[in-house]
Order: C-alpha cells, then sequence, then structure tokens
C-alpha cells in the first residue's frame, strides 16, 4: 500500500504497478544489469511525494499541464530515431539503444554513471530511467576531427501516448562532433508526450557543436533534460530552437567539471496561441579558469508564456569564472506572459559574473517605420522579431538550416 | 505574573513622553496569556486586544519559511524569548563592563559622549526631551501627529486604525504575525495634506525603554500632497540580549504624496533581525525606502511598494555588508497594480571573510495594466575567498506595453587594482577600504548627510582586518 | 638627488625567467630611454620595480640613491619616491580622482592634520589647467570610462601632485594622437630637475623628439643591449629591431 502522501498511482496508468510488471515482461531480453537499473528508477518513481512536485523549481509553472495522467501506454518507437552520418568511419558508434544493447553490451558505465540536469523535474526524470524505450547512442573515439556531422531525425510514430527515449553522447579526448536533432510535426495528430534524457560526456579538448530544433506537434507535451559534463579545455556550443508542441519543459544543466572548459548555450522560443515553455537552466562551475555563457530570447504572441529560470552556481575552488547569463523577452500581446528568475550563487570571489533580463514590447518606432513603407502589420512584426531573434540563428553553422528555421519562425505569424 | 501599579497617562494631545513606568514580568516563552497581559498593561481597547489573540494563533499555525529560506532560522528557540520589556527588565551593566573594542568604535564613529552610555546599556534611558522641544513645538503646530503605537491606537484611532494591518496583513508571513501579537513601540505618524516637513523625523526622539526594543510597529500615514522623511537606527553597535527583533513597518502614501524611510541597521552579531516593511503608493505618490545593513547574524528584510495608483513610484536603495558569521538576505518586491507606474531597485552588497549576502527580489507587471516600467540593479562584491554571495529574483511581466531591465553582477576588488592604489602610496588595506567605498558611493550619498559619513567610518571598520 | 642603480636583477613569472641579470644606471636628473620589441621585458622592468606581487624577483637589487627597495611593499616603494605611470591604467569605479590624490598625498604626510583642503585644490586645478584637462574630471571616477588619452593625462595629473623622485613611465605614448603627445610631454618636461630622474619606457621614436632623452637603451630578451645618446632612437627607427637582432647574433 502505498501512503496517501505519495502521488496516488491508480490516476496515473503508466505509473501502477501492473503496467510495470507488464513492461518488464516484454523487456526481458535486456541484460540483467538494465533490469535492475529500470526496477531501481522505478521505486524511487513511487517514492516520489506530493511537496516534491511543488516546491521552488517549478514556480510560476501550471504544473496541471505537465502531468502523466491521461496516458495510458507507451509507445514502441523501435523505427525511432533515424541516422544521418556524414562518416563512414566504422569506429564512430552512432545508433539507437535498442542496437546498442545488443551489439555492445560493455557500455554498462555509461547508463549506471550518467546524471540527470536535476533541475526539479524528478518524476519525468525517473519514469524515462525506468521506462526508456529506445533513444540515440553517440560515441566519437579519441581524436576523431575530419568536420563529422551526424544528423537525427526523432520521427515519431502516430500516438496519443508517451514516449521515453534515453540518449547518450560521448566524444573522447580531443573529439569534434556536429549533431543537429530534429522533433518535427510531420504526423499532425502526434497527441502524445515525448520525454527526453539526453546525457553528454565531453572528452579533454573535445568540441560539440550541437542543434536542437523542436517543431513537434501542436498538441503534444514535450520534456527535454539534458545534462553537459565537460572535461579539461572541452568545449560546447548548444543552440535549441523551440517553436512546437503544446507544453515544454526543458532543463539543461552544463558542468564545467575542469579548468579551461567552455559551455555556449543559446536557446530561442517563438510561442503563439496557448503554448507555454518552461526552462530551466544551469551553468555550474566546479573548476578554476572555466568559461559559460548562456542567451535564452522568446518572441511571445497571444496568449503564450515563458517562463526562464537560469542558475549560476560556482562552487568555493572556481576561481577566475566567468560567467554570463542573459533573457531577454519581446511580448506582442495583452496576455503574452514572461516569467524571469535569473539566480546566482556564487561561493568563489575572484570570479566574474554577471547575469541580465529584459522584457519589454516592440520598439515602436521600428514598428512604425515598417507600416510607413507599406508592410502589413503581421509582417512588420515577424520581420523584427526575426531581427531580435538573429542572434541565435547566427550561432548555426549550416545557412541552409537557419534558413529552414527562420521560414518555420514566420508561419508563426501568420 | 505580578500585577501592574496603575499607570500615568498624559493625555495632553501631541505631548512626546507617554509614560511607561511601571514594574512587571511577563515572563519568557509565548502565550495567549503573555498577549493577554500586554495588553492589559497598556490598557488597550477591546478590538486590539483581539487583533492580537488572533495574530497569536496565525502565528502558531504557520511554518517556518526554510523551504526557500535559510535553516539557520530552526535555531530561533521561541521559548527562551521575552516578549514584553519594561524599564524595570531591561538589561544593563556597567561602563568598565562594556568591551573595549565597542567604546573603540564609538570614538571611532563619533558617537556623542552623551548617547554612548545608552547605546551601550549602561542606560536605560536616553533623555531626548531637551534636545527637540523645539522640533515637536513645530510639529503639533502643523497638525502633525508623532506618537508610539499604543497611543496611536488609543488616542487616535480614526486617523490610524483605517490603515492598520491592511497594507501588512498579519497572515503575510509567520514574523509578521508574531509582531501583529506582541508589537510595542515604534512611530505612528500622521502628516496632514500639504504639509511638507523638511527636516527627517527620527525614531531617536521617542526613545524609551520600548523603542528599540524587538517588536516595533511602525504606520506612517502621509496625506495627500504631503512629504516627510523618517529615519531609524544607527551606525553605532547596540547593546542587545534580546537576539529575534522582528518589525514591521506600514507605510501608506495617499494621492501625490512622498514618503522615504531609511534605516542603518547595525545590531550586534548574535541577533536575527526579520522585518517585513511594505508601502501602498497611490496615484502621483512616491515612497522610497533606503537601507543599510551592517549587523546582525541574520537579516531577511524585503522592503515593498504596491503601486496601487496612477504614476505611482516606489525605489528601493540598499547597501548590506556581510561579515563573519553573518548573513544579510535582503531584496525588493516591486508590485504594479495601476498603470504607467514605474519602479527602481538598486541593491549592492559586500561580503568580507565568510560573510554571505543574499538577494531576493519580485517584480510584478500584470497584463491589463500599460506603460509600467522597472529598472533593478544589483552588484556583489567578494573580498575573501571565503565570501559567498546569492542573487534570486523573480521577474513576472505580461502584456505588451511593459519594460522591464533587470541587470546582476558578481566581482571582487581586483589585484591590479589593489596594485595601481599601492603604487600611488596607499597602503593594502587603505586601497580595499576606497574601492569599497567607491563601490557603494553611490548610494551612500543618498542618505541623508548625517548618516553618510558614519556610514563612510563604519564601511572602514569592517574593511580593516579583511586583508592580509 | 635621485639616482636609479639596477643591479643584476633577475624576474621571473610563473617560472619563466623575463629578466636575465638586468643592470642599469641612471644618474640624478636625467632622463633615460628604454626601447624595445614586445616580448623584451620592457613592461616587466617597470612593474618588477614598482613591486608587482604577479613578479617574482630571483636576485639582484635596485636602489634609489642608497636605499635598496627591492622586497618592500608597493605602496612603501611609492612613498621611497618611486612613480610609475601605467601603461594601461586601471579603472576605479566609485572613487573620484580628487580623493584619490588627497589620499595618495596625505599616505606621505606624516602628520595628517598639517594637510590643508584650500591649498590641496589649489595646486590641483592648477596642474589640471596646465595639462589641458577640464576641471570637472575631479569627481569622475578615476579612469571610468575615460578615453585613452585622458587616461595619460590623468596619469601624469598624478605625477605632478605627488612630487616623486624617480618617475617610469610605461609606454605614456601608446594611443595618444600628436595633441595629447605633446601635453603630456610638455608635463613631463616641466618637471625635469636635477633633482629627479626618469626611465620613459617607449616602443616609438616619435615620444622622443619631445621628451629628449639623455641616453637610450636598446632591450632585447630581458637585457640591454646597446646604449648610446638619442640619435641610437633614430637609428632604430630607420633600421628596426631585426638590425638590432643581426648585431646580436654577429
Amino acid at each position: 500500500m502505498i501512503a496517501d502522501k505519495k502521488v496516488k498511482p491508480s490516476s496515473l496508468k503508466i505509473l501502477s504497478q501492473e503496467h510495470f510488471e507488464n513492461f518488464s515482461t516484454k523487456h526481458s531480453w535486456e541484460p540483467g544489469w538494465l533490469v535492475d537499473l529500470r526496477k531501481e528508477s522505478w521505486e524511487q518513481l513511487k517514492s516520489i511525494e506530493e511537496n516534491d512536485l511543488k516546491n521552488e523549481s517549478w514556480r510560476f509553472s501550471p504544473r496541471s499541464r505537465f502531468g502523466y495522467s491521461q496516458f495510458n501506454n507507451i509507445t514502441d518507437s523501435s523505427d525511432s530515431p533515424k541516422f544521418n552520418q556524414s562518416s563512414e568511419n566504422p569506429d564512430i558508434i552512432c545508433d539507437s539503444v535498442d542496437n546498442i544493447l545488443l551489439k555492445h553490451p560493455d557500455i554498462v558505465s555509461c547508463f549506471t554513471d550518467a546524471k540527470g540536469p536535476n533541475l526539479g523535474a524528478i518524476q519525468t526524470y525517473q519514469l524515462i530511467n525506468t521506462y526508456f524505450n529506445n533513444g540515440f547512442f553517440i560515441k566519437v573515439p579519441k581524436q576523431i576531427n575530419e568536420n563529422l556531422r551526424i544528423e537525427v531525425d526523432h520521427c515519431l510514430p502516430m500516438s496519443e501516448n508517451v514516449t521515453f527515449h534515453r540518449n547518450f553522447v560521448t566524444l573522447e579526448d580531443f573529439a569534434e562532433l556536429t549533431i543537429i536533432e530534429t522533433y518535427s510535426n510531420d504526423n499532425h495528430i502526434h497527441k502524445g508526450a515525448l520525454s527526453n534524457l539526453t546525457h553528454f560526456k565531453i572528452g579533454k579538448g573535445a568540441k560539440l557543436n550541437r542543434i536542437l530544433i523542436q517543431n513537434s506537434s501542436r498538441e503534444s507535451s514535450f520534456y527535454n533534460l539534458e545534462n553537459f559534463d565537460l572535461h579539461a579545455d572541452s568545449s560546447v556550443v548548444n543552440v535549441e530552437c523551440y517553436l512546437g508542441a503544446n507544453q515544454s519543459r526543458i532543463e539543461t544543466k552544463g558542468n564545467l567539471l575542469e579548468s579551461g572548459s567552455c559551455f555556449k548555450n543559446f536557446s530561442f522560443v517563438s510561442a503563439n496561441g496557448e503554448q507555454l515553455f518552461d526552462q530551466r537552466t544551469e551553468q555550474h562551475h566546479l573548476a578554476p579558469n572555466c568559461s559559460s555563457n548562456l542567451l535564452s530570447k522568446n518572441v511571445l504572441q497571444d496568449q503564450s508564456k515563458a517562463i526562464f529560470s537560469g542558475l549560476i552556481r560556482v562552487d568555493p575552488e572556481a576561481q577566475h569564472t566567468n560567467a554570463l547569463q542573459t533573457n531577454r523577452n519581446l511580448l506582442l500581446s495583452k496576455e503574452a506572459e514572461a516569467d524571469s528568475l535569473p539566480g546566482l550563487e556564487i561561493l568563489a570571489n575572484d570570479v566574474r559574473c554577471t547575469h541580465g533580463a529584459t522584457t519589454s514590447r516592440l520598439n515602436q518606432e521600428e514598428l512604425f517605420y515598417l507600416l510607413s513603407r507599406g508592410i502589413k502589420k503581421k509582417n512588420a512584426e515577424s520581420l523584427i522579431c526575426l531581427g531580435f531573434l538573429e542572434e541565435i540563428l547566427d550561432k548555426i553553422p549550416d545557412e541552409n538550416l537557419a534558413k529552414k528555421i527562420r521560414d518555420l519562425v514566420c508561419t508563426h505569424f501568420n | 505574573m505580578i500585577n501592574p501599579n496603575p499607570i500615568e497617562i498624559d493625555r495632553e494631545k501631541g505631548n512626546f513622553h507617554y509614560n511607561t513606568d511601571y514594574e512587571f514580568d511577563a515572563g519568557v516563552g509565548l502565550s495567549e496569556d503573555v498577549v493577554k497581559y500586554i495588553s492589559d498593561v497598556k490598557r488597550e481597547d477591546e478590538w486590539v486586544k483581539d487583533f492580537r489573540l488572533k495574530a497569536l494563533n496565525t502565528f502558531e499555525k504557520k511554518r517556518m519559511p526554510t523551504h526557500w529560506a535559510t535553516k539557520d532560522l530552526e535555531n530561533i528557540d521561541f521559548d527562551v524569548i521575552r516578549y514584553y520589556l519594561s524599564k524595570g527588565q531591561m538589561p544593563s551593566r556597567t561602563w568598565e563592563e562594556v568591551p573595549d573594542d565597542i567604546k573603540q568604535t564609538f570614538e571611532r564613529l563619533g558617537i556623542p559622549e552623551q548617547e554612548r552610555k545608552f547605546l551601550a546599556g549602561v542606560e536605560a534611558q536616553f533623555d531626548s526631551e531637551a534636545a527637540y522641544s523645539r522640533m515637536k513645538d513645530d510639529l503639533s503646530e502643523k497638525g502633525v501627529i508623532f506618537v508610539g503605537s499604543t497611543e496611536g491606537l488609543k488616542e487616535y484611532p480614526d486617523i490610524f486604525k483605517k490603515w492598520f494591518g491592511k497594507v501588512i496583513p498579519t497572515s503575510d508571513n509567520k514574523f509578521s504575525a508574531l509582531n501583529s501579537a506582541v508589537f510595542s513601540g515604534g512611530s505612528f505618524i500622521y502628516v496632514p495634506p500639504g504639509v511638507k516637513l523638511e527636516q527627517p523625523l527620527q525614531a531617536y526622539f521617542r526613545i524609551n525603554a520600548e523603542n528599540f526594543g524587538q517588536f516595533e510597529r511602525t504606520l506612517i500615514i502621509a496625506d495627500e500632497g504631503s512629504e516627510i522623511t523618517y529615519m531609524e537606527g544607527c551606525t553605532a553597535p547596540k547593546f542587545e540580549t534580546s537576539t529575534l527583533h522582528s518589525a514591521v513597518v506600514e507605510l501608506v502614501a495617499l494621492k501625490g504624496a512622498k514618503i522615504q524611510y531609511v534605516t542603518v541597521q547595525n545590531w550586534s552579531n548574535n541577533v536575527f533581525n526579520l522585518v517585513t516593511k511594505r508601502a501602498m503608493a497611490h496615484d502621483e505618490s512616491e515612497v522610497r525606502w533606503i537601507d543599510c545593513n551592517i549587523g546582525s547574524r541574520l537579516t531577511m528584510k524585503y522592503p515593498g511598494v504596491i503601486l496601487r495608483g496612477r504614476k505611482a513610484r516606489g525605489e528601493v536603495l540598499s547597501i548590506a555588508l556581510a561579515n563573519d558569521g553573518q548573513h544579510q538576505d535582503t531584496g525588493a518586491k516591486m508590485v504594479h497594480a495601476a498603470d504607467e507606474t514605474s519602479s527602481n531597485v538598486i541593491s549592492k552588497s559586500v561580503s568580507i571573510g565568510e560573510g554571505r549576502s543574499t538577494y531576493r527580489g519580485l517584480v510584478q507587471m500584470p497584463g491589463h495594466l500599460k506603460n509600467c516600467k522597472n529598472n533593478t540593479e544589483c552588484d556583489a562584491l567578494l573580498i575573501n575567498s571565503d565570501s559567498q554571495t546569492d542573487t534570486y529574483p523573480a521577474i513576472t511581466v505580461q502584456g505588451e506595453d511593459h519594460s522591464v531591465q533587470h541587470e546582476a553582477s558578481v566581482s571582487k576588488v581586483s589585484a591590479e587594482q589593489i596594485f595601481y592604489m599601492q603604487q600611488r602610496g596607499l597602503s593594502e588595506a587603505d586601497a580595499m577600504s576606497m574601492c569599497v567605498n567607491g563601490f557603494v558611493n553611490d548610494l551612500i550619498r543618498e542618505f541623508p548627510m548625517e548618516y553618510s559619513v558614519e556610514l563612510k567610518r563604519l564601511i572602514d571598520l569592517e574593511m580593516e582586518g579583511s586583508v592580509g | 638627488m635621485s639616482t636609479l642603480s639596477v643591479q643584476n636583477l633577475s624576474v621571473n613569472i610563473d617560472d619563466k625567467t623575463i629578466l636575465d641579470n638586468f643592470s642599469l644606471e641612471v644618474p640624478s636628473g636625467e632622463v633615460h630611454a628604454i626601447m624595445g620589441p614586445n616580448g623584451s621585458g620592457k613592461s616587466t622592468l617597470s612593474k618588477a620595480l614598482a613591486g608587482h606581487p604577479g613578479y617574482e624577483i630571483t636576485s639582484g637589487t635596485a636602489k634609489l640613491n642608497d636605499t635598496n627597495f627591492i622586497g618592500m611593499e608597493p605602496d612603501e616603494i611609492s612613498r621611497v619616491g618611486l612613480f610609475l605611470a601605467f601603461q594601461y591604467p586601471i579603472e576605479v569605479p566609485g572613487v573620484s580622482i580628487a580623493n584619490f590624490i588627497r589620499a595618495a598625498i596625505q599616505s606621505r604626510m606624516n602628520d595628517i592634520k598639517s594637510f590643508k583642503a584650500v591649498d590641496y585644490y589649489k595646486a590641483l586645478y592648477q596642474k589640471m589647467d596646465d595639462l589641458g584637462m577640464d576641471r570637472k574630471f575631479t569627481s569622475r571616477s578615476l579612469n571610468d570610462g575615460f578615453s585613452g588619452g585622458e587616461k595619460k593625462r590623468c596619469e601624469i595629473l598624478q605625477m605632478a601632485m605627488l612630487d616623486p623622485k624617480f618617475c617610469i613611465l610605461d609606454e605614456t605614448d601608446s594611443g595618444l594622437d600628436i595633441d595629447a603627445l605633446r601635453v603630456v610631454s610638455e608635463g613631463v618636461n616641466a618637471m625635469r630637475s636635477k633633482n629627479r630622474s626618469f626611465l620613459v619606457i617607449t616602443h616609438y621614436q616619435r615620444l622622443l623628439d619631445y621628451i629628449i632623452p639623455d641616453k637610450v637603451h636598446v632591450m632585447w630578451e630581458g637585457k640591454i643591449v646597446r646604449s648610446g645618446d638619442k640619435e641610437l632612437a633614430k637609428e632604430l627607427e630607420t633600421k628596426g629591431y631585426d638590425w638590432i637582432k643581426q648585431e646580436i647574433a654577429a
């Protein structure tokens, strides 16, 4: 029997003991260590209390939009994701997690050591660990730096259910990789929820360029939990474009574990209708002489809402840290809402840390100028907003891709 | 409990001295009996006693806010605190018993001789009558009411009851509830329409046993078009044995009025200083909170302004200095509830040794309003390698008509700056002091002159020993 | 009297030797120039002499008259009479120029009570007028938001007010236009006397047309490799630093 204070299992179908047992049976082909891991996560999931779900990490967020109570089943997504690699090098591992479990069972440590961002979505985190059904696994061996580019297309099946994916990206020392992930809404009636947990491990001197484009179906929910671990002198440039889904909860954490590492995170949200984007980030400096830069820009129309919570945390040993964080919001309508919670927890003293947040409307002078040249209001707004987002789009190395994204943003203004 | 002796009540309106010469002992710990006793001793009207008892109930029901605030709060033991001190119970000691460093501080800050004994706890009272009798006449001529909380509620209920407990409701937080149950002392001020007071009113004017007490309650009402500056606190360290100070300050600025409230806090390092301060600003009025927090073990204070009237303006200017064993947890709350309102928050903190400073802010602008603006700047300076700082602002804006800007930075005095100044002949300690003073300079200038000189000296004092 | 005598000075930064047994004599009343390519150790020399904590002096002495100031704290060295006009003057926000210079002057006084504000401001304004600085600058924060030229003028103003015995000008001319250069040079020249000496560190010969040196030294890889009179500077300008490189190799 589960005590009253705990989240009631019967109201959440996928949280029932019966469901877990059915799932385990279906996945009995998996290696023993994985079965144990899932069971452990299942136990953790059951022990989550109501209060845990209401705390500071959900401030301003309408939790009711992020539940799992309406879902009955977990989708079988063995066809997803699909890859497109630029290299034939056989040492580069790039495959779906299901296949990896069959072919490379020695990757246990990747699973057992991997951590999540731990920024509040504990229920999602444990659900993914218990029930993940595929995902992608990429490992780039030492010294590979031949402009390697991998495209991952998360084409999801038609569904009203949840999909849980666990993904791994490991770059060994001095490896370099560009990875582009797309979540598209070709399937218009995907009303389910996609929950992703991605672990990035960046070795010494390695470089990762990652671009994520989320343009999921309007009726779906999107959860994206990402944790980046950076080792000495490594660098990550992460660009995220959020356009779709009815509600998204995004948690991104960059851990600068060793000296000389650099974490850059650029993201934008273009929202209309009743879309909700709940973005929580953390830049955690554990070692000296590291730098991080986070820029989040949001354009909000109609009754949409964006929450940005960003924490820069500097440990006592992390002297000579240089950390920046900026959140800029453009509100285009009376009911659009932006909530900013930039935060700093600084325990070292020889540091430079700044954060800034601004919220405003469109510059009326600019708007008038465009209107006076005959441009229709919606077009003018879209042009100005694109200008506002250019700072992020500029970080996308592929011009064709950038153009595609600009076009997608424009569709939000019709 | 001992029954109180009859109280001498001077009913002359506008008279400063409200006699509180009685001896009794409410004991330690908090209960309904203690609350009733306090109310009886003050001969309060029934409605005040009810107010207190309801507040006690609320206090007991609310939990400690340790889910967002520091766990140090759990170290407060409510059972050992004296909730009411009369003259007979004031702590005292001889001048010889006063520690040398306190005496030296008085010397360095240039505190007048006559005040030193009071501040050091050697004398229970500071007779301010003579010094301010002229001002007292001037005020009564203008129709200004300036009395303690007990007298205010008893003699002028038609003025004060209207707003008492309305700006900060009892249930706002656990400590406003506590204060509402056991408050005494503090200032109740009413400024009639159009009266612009040139000289600041000071809490000093109302010294008696209750006044530098633990649970002061202040209510200032500035009627239409009036102006007032009120100052409380002092830079000199104040001798205290009580460990909990939980004050409530309510300000009401009616149409076109201006209130400036200046606080300098330098409580000793064993004190928990938890204060709720809020203002209600009506049309075209202006409220400014100017705050300097240097002492105490833990200060939690988030001056706020509810911008209720069109074109109202709220400002919080705050300096915090946290040294070893101290935590200054301060901030500002700006709630925009009318069109064309504006707010400005400037917060500068300096963390020395193992001191910790925290900024918590709230800016709220709903969508049905037009043309509101906010500007927030919070800067932290860390001096030593163990110094800490946190910043947690929360900004929520809805609608297309507003503009909000928030900036925060954390830095240290760089080695290059120190070397540059040393090359010109300044010692390392002097150079550091100069940089810190430079960092807070813009804000110190906003303090009335009486304070700014003392403040600079106090900051220098705090900086000593932080270097090397 | 203000003779600078540097003997066999060796200086390391992070265990790397930058100055290697460096020696130099600047007799009282003279102006010496030091030129050299980037990386030759010019800046290291000035910072090390001023006592910068990031520079480790492994051997040698430096004396002003008879006082060896190696090992002293930077402020002690300043009071011994050394002034360094920085190449990149640091910004100190919130500290006004007037207050800063006053604090520096007071740090040298045995009896602070004898300090007279009226005299101080009189002297300050006079020097500012001489340097073509707007008097409003007194209340501005030290170097905060100043242009390159304004920063350098501010350095010279401080030098004029503090009356040092020995002045090191570290690439004072970098970033200055002709007019600013002229004004700054006039300020320096006005301070030349038999009881004061200067060490002018510069990359370009141009400054030395305005501040005419008694001697010119060329630095290379942490040592002085050539000395001569002002003609040496002109020769260096015409032939370039490669010429020195060849001369040394030969």
